[in-house]
This record gives C-alpha cells, sequence and structure tokens, in this order.
C-alpha cells in the first residue's frame, strides 16, 4: 500500500508500455518498451521532440488512452482492469491535469469550474465552492473568480486551470506543455505556479514539455526519443 | 452528484442558448396546448351530452321500480331494506300523481299535469337544475311542517299557462286539484283532494310535459303508501352490478342510465382518440424537431463532455446533466403547454357562448379539464422531452474523451 506522504514512494508504475497505431497498411510504434516509476513528491519534467511519445504516454497514464501491451499500476492494481468509471474515478482522486488548451465549461463561472472536479466526486456545491475559494486564494488568482473562462487570457486561464488540477487535492499534478500558447511572461507564471506547488506544498509535478528551456526546473528529467526513454536524470 | 448543482448547471446551459431553447420550448408548448385545448373539447361535449341525459352523478344511480307487478310495492319497508343494502348510500323516491291545475282566480279551463311528490335530492340525480328561484330544502324531518304549498314547476308549464317570464313566475300563485291513482293510494283506489293554492318557489327548465314538484314529506296527511320509483345512489361505480343485483333479489326492476352512459362514453373515447391524435401530430412534429435540435447541441458540446469524462465524470452523471435539461424544458413545455391549451380553451368557449347568447340558447362550457387528464398530459410533456434526448444524451457518454483531445 503506497502513501503519498512518504517521500521516497511509487505513486504510479508503469511496466514494459507498448503503444501501436495502425494506419492503414503500416504500423507505427508510438512507444516502446517504456518503464517508469514516479515517486512522491517529484518534479517530472518530460521533454521530448513532438512524436516521441510523450502525450501518448500520459494519456496512457490517465487511463484515457489503452496500451498495446504493458501495465499501469497504482496502488498494485493495473488500472486497465477498472471500467471507464473506474478510471474516472482514479482521474477524479488521484490527477489533477493541466492541458495545453484549457478547456471549460463555458456557462460556468471560473470558480465553479474550479470547483467542479470535487463537484464530480459528490461534494455538495457549497463545499466545493468554499474549497475552490480557499485554492484561489492560495494561488493568488480570486480577482478570476468571477469571470467566465472565455473573458480570461491565455496565461490566466492556465493559472486558473492549475487551480482546478489541485483542488481536489490529487497525488500528482500533469501538466501537458501547459506554456505552449502562452508569450513568455505567461509561460513564466506558470510555470512558477507549479515549481512552487512542488518547493512550498510538496505536490508531485510531471510537467511534458518539447521546450529545453524548462529541462532544469525538474528534480528528476526524463528525455524521450522515438517512443523510448532515453535519458532518466534525478536530481 | 449535487442535484442543486445538477439543475442549475442544466439551468445555465439551457439560457446559453436562449432562442434555441425557447424555439424548442415553444414547438412543446404548441403540442400539448393542441393536445389539452382538443381533448379538453371531447371531454366537455362528453360532459354536456351525459349531463343531458342524466345529471352529474348518473353512474352512481340506480332507478328502482316495480315493473308491472301488483305484488311487490315500493313503500317504506322495502325502501328501508334497500337502505340496509352494503353499497347503498342513499334512497330517495317519487310518486307519480296527476292534477288539474290554473293560475289563481284564472276562469281558463284547467290544464292537466303530471304531478309529482319527490325530493330535491331525486330532482338533482335526474338532472332537473332550477333555473329560476329556489327548489325545496333538502330532505329534512322538519320539512313538512314547512311551505307546505310550496312547488316548483317546470317550464312547459309554464309554456301551458301562458306566462313568458319564467322569473315572473316565481311567488305566483296556482290551484290545484291533484289525483292521487290507485297504484299509490293506500286504500287501494284512486283519490281527488280538493283544490288547493301552491306558491311557485322555482323553475326547471324542460320543455317536454308540463309538470309540478313537491316535496313528497308534504303529501304525508294525504295516505300515500306507495313510491312509484326510486333511485338509490351507491358507494361507487364498481359497486354498480352487485348493488343490482341485490335490489333485483328483492323482486324490483332495475334501471342503469350507465347502461345508456357506458355506449356515449364508448363513442367519445373514440373521438377523443382521434382529436388527441391530431395534437399528438402536432407534439410528435415538435419532438422530431427536438430530437434533431439536441443532437445538434450535442455535437456542439463534445468538447465540454470530454473534458467532464477527464475530470472523472461518470457516465450516468453526464446522462443526468443532459436529461436534466429536458426535465426543465418538459416541465417548462408542459405547464406552458397547459395554460395555453387552457387559456385557448376559455377564448373559444367564451365566442361559442356569445354566439350561442345572442341566438337565445344558454352559456355553457363546452371544455372540461379532469385533473387527471391535466396531470397525464403534464406527466406525457415531461416524458416526451426525455425521451428525445435520450439518445442525444447516451451518445454524450460514449463521446471519447481522447478523440477529442487528438483533434483539438
Amino acid at each position: 500500500m503506497m502513501h503519498k506522504s512518504d517521500k521516497r514512494e511509487i505513486l504510479i508504475g508503469v511496466e514494459n508500455l507498448k503503444k501501436d497505431f495502425v494506419i492503414g497498411n503500416e504500423t507505427i510504434h508510438a512507444l516502446r518498451g517504456i518503464d517508469l516509476e514516479i515517486m512522491a513528491q517529484e518534479f517530472l519534467v518530460i521533454f521530448g521532440p513532438s512524436g516521441c511519445g510523450k502525450s501518448t504516454l500520459l494519456n496512457i497514464i490517465l487511463g484515457l488512452d489503452r496500451p498495446t501491451h504493458g501495465k499501469v499500476r497504482i496502488s498494485d492494481r493495473d488500472i486497465f482492469s477498472l471500467s471507464d468509471d473506474g478510471r474516472g474515478l482514479y482521474r477524479s482522486r488521484k490527477i489533477g491535469m493541466v492541458h495545453q488548451m484549457p478547456y471549460w465549461v463555458k456557462t460556468l463561472t471560473v470558480l465553479e469550474n474550479i470547483a467542479m472536479p470535487l463537484i464530480i466526486r459528490g461534494l455538495k456545491q457549497k463545499s466545493a465552492t468554499e474549497r475552490a475559494r480557499q485554492v484561489v486564494i492560495e494561488l493568488g488568482i480570486e480577482e478570476l473568480s468571477g469571470h467566465y473562462p472565455t473573458q480570461l487570457s491565455g496565461g490566466q486561464q492556465q493559472r486558473a486551470g492549475v487551480a482546478r488540477a489541485i483542488v481536489a487535492d490529487p497525488w500528482i499534478v500533469i501538466a501537458d506543455e501547459p506554456a505552449g500558447n502562452l508569450d513568455s511572461k505567461g509561460a513564466q507564471e506558470v510555470i512558477d505556479m507549479l515549481s512552487n506547488l512542488n518547493k512550498l506544498q510538496k505536490k508531485t509535478i510531471i510537467l511534458v514539455t518539447h521546450n529545453e528551456d524548462y529541462w532544469e526546473i525538474g528534480t528528476r528529467r526524463i528525455e524521450m526519443k522515438d517512443g523510448k526513454i532515453v535519458r532518466d536524470i534525478h536530481g | 452528484m449535487d442535484r442543486g448543482f445538477l439543475l442549475k448547471f442544466a439551468g445555465k446551459n439551457l439560457s446559453r442558448h436562449r432562442l434555441r431553447t425557447t424555439l424548442t420550448v415553444s414547438a412543446m408548448v404548441i403540442g400539448v396546448s393542441a393536445i389539452v385545448f382538443l381533448v379538453a373539447f371531447a371531454f366537455g361535449i362528453e360532459r354536456l351530452v351525459s349531463q343531458e341525459i342524466s345529471g352529474g352523478n348518473a353512474f352512481e344511480l340506480i332507478d328502482i321500480g316495480t315493473g308491472n307487478s301488483q305484488i311487490i310495492k315500493l313503500n317504506d319497508e322495502s325502501v328501508a331494506k334497500i337502505r340496509g343494502l352494503g353499497n347503498v348510500k342513499q334512497v330517495e323516491m317519487i310518486s307519480n300523481l296527476a292534477a288539474k291545475v290554473k293560475t289563481e282566480g284564472s276562469t281558463s279551463d284547467p290544464i292537466d299535469v303530471s304531478f309529482f311528490g319527490t325530493t330535491a335530492e331525486y330532482m338533482s340525480w335526474s338532472g332537473l337544475q332550477i333555473y329560476k328561484g329556489k327548489g325545496f330544502e333538502p330532505t329534512s324531518p322538519n320539512v313538512s311542517s314547512a311551505d307546505p304549498g310550496n312547488v316548483v314547476v317546470n317550464t312547459a308549464l309554464l309554456s301551458k299557462l301562458s306566462i313568458a317570464d319564467a322569473s315572473s313566475a316565481v311567488g305566483k300563485t296556482l290551484s290545484a286539484q291533484i289525483i292521487i291513482p290507485k297504484e299509490i293510494y293506500g286504500n287501494g283506489e284512486a283519490k281527488a283532494l280538493e283544490e288547493k293554492i301552491f306558491v311557485i318557489t322555482g323553475v326547471v327548465k324542460d320543455e317536454a310535459a308540463p309538470n309540478i314538484y313537491i316535496n313528497y314529506k308534504n303529501l304525508v296527511a294525504e295516505n300515500i303508501k306507495v313510491y312509484s320509483q326510486a333511485k338509490a345512489s351507491v358507494s361507487s361505480r364498481s359497486a354498480i352490478d352487485t348493488t343490482r343485483k341485490e335490489i333485483e333479489n328483492l323482486g324490483f326492476k332495475t334501471e342503469y342510465v350507465g347502461d345508456t352512459l357506458a355506449q356515449v362514453e364508448q363513442i367519445f373515447s373514440f373521438f377523443k382518440i382521434i382529436l388527441g391524435g391530431f395534437g399528438l401530430i402536432a407534439l410528435i412534429v415538435a419532438s422530431l424537431g427536438m430530437f434533431n435540435t439536441l443532437t445538434i447541441s450535442l455535437l456542439e458540446r463534445t468538447k465540454e463532455v470530454a473534458l467532464l469524462k477527464i475530470l472523472g465524470m461518470k457516465r450516468h452523471d453526464i446522462l443526468k446533466v443532459f436529461l436534466s435539461e429536458s426535465l426543465i424544458m418538459g416541465f417548462l413545455g408542459g405547464i406552458f403547454g397547459i395554460s395555453l391549451g387552457i387559456i385557448l380553451s376559455k377564448i373559444t368557449n367564451t365566442v361559442l357562448n356569445n354566439m350561442a347568447m345572442k341566438s337565445g340558447g344558454d352559456p355553457t362550457n363546452v371544455f372540461y379539464f379532469p385533473a387527471w387528464f391535466m396531470a397525464t398530459v403534464f406527466i406525457f410533456s415531461v416524458l416526451t422531452a426525455l425521451l428525445t434526448r435520450l439518445y442525444p444524451a447516451y451518445r454524450a457518454t460514449r463521446v471519447n474523451a481522447l478523440d477529442v483531445l487528438r483533434y483539438e
């Protein structure tokens, strides 16, 4: 049994993960046998060029895509032995996600959107909103709360996206190219926010990027190429 | 998932596309109001016909007579036996007498009329509603001592007596010599009573034959031992058959107006189905429009559904999100559709009544809205809204979040 408070504990174990895509007569090997243990409190940067398999790996870790071969273990259980709804529950409890393109429920305010993961988990709206308000205050973005997502700039949306990712106190926050569409100032704000979450709140962060500038900020750095891990540097 | 949030979320989603929502709900309103208007019309006509045949609660009444029997008598003793039957709530009687009548002081020849000793309840059960003035009080032990000379007459008698205005007839006095037939008179032979003055207190609308009605308790002193007919009201319509058999076992003949009305009902059931069918066509057309709109609206929201799935929302919760929206639309469609149907009915009724009154008729209600029917229409509209959304909502639960992410 794993406990997220234990520092060197394995939160997610990835075993010999392979993923093939068949397009016409051609088979593309997106992942060619990935072994990875994601440890508590790591700031893991997964770096690689476009098409190296980073997003495929993330989608499989999130339980959104099935591997051709291999397992993703959490609490000694392969997440693909769970139903669709079971994997949904796993995502809502264990993982917070920050996308490159922020997705929102446009009819809800930013605060309501941030509270959404808690409401999905079954909390009453009042309690969920209270918790969401607490998070936006912690992250210093309370001025965004009452707006609708479409009224925010890209950088503001990403910072609100980070708030939504951590509101349910997940084990891991996965950020997939979170600064990919932002200007340098906005990008830096989001990266700083993630970095602070790791340093101050001891959150485990996985940052997926093709931008070499962010290579150094991780406590662990993995480089991928052609569906394989070619470098795994701790420290 | 928090139901309060679910409804708020559904409301916000609907208000996001106000025009689309308004048009979709409007289509439902038109369909529902068409059903309400047309079927309420059929119910109204059926009710008018039923009232014309019988009176309001005819389905719970049994007519009792002796046929041509010389042995079986409908007297206080046998009425007590009928009253004692398990499902019988009340028994009211009528004695058919005859009379020679003229207005008091008139020198013209008296006219022959039917003179009935009965009760207010019996008259009401027979569909004889007071048109002008007032009827005699419901039967009570003291009635025989009060206003012994008060009678209710019908409009046919007023015509015979050349009294054109029914209102002016109230308070007028009649001179009548009552003749008690031998079947009713205690001694077994007919008897002509002395001429007596009666005051008209009420008028019923009936142009068939001249009739006078008096509270039969006022005739107690005249040694009337036998009643011509009786009506028994039973506790429920389902008890009719059993009670009829029990009464017939006592030797009496029974008739049930429901036998006739059942045929009328059958005809009107068909009429209602036809009219309801027209309304249903409108609702089906509206539903197809809704189905189309909702399917398109789902396609616009795949990104939102994908996000909810990524955040961990379960399939049945996604289903709830979409079905809550249709629940609200069905609710609004039902409420406003029923309201519009009622308003249109009222307007039509007013127009018809104005036309009827101009041509000398009486105002009446040609629309009738039974509570169970309105509740059924409301439930039906909500179910229709839910059904039209079921398939789009099911498709929403099948959205592949990853496909949406990849596409993006």
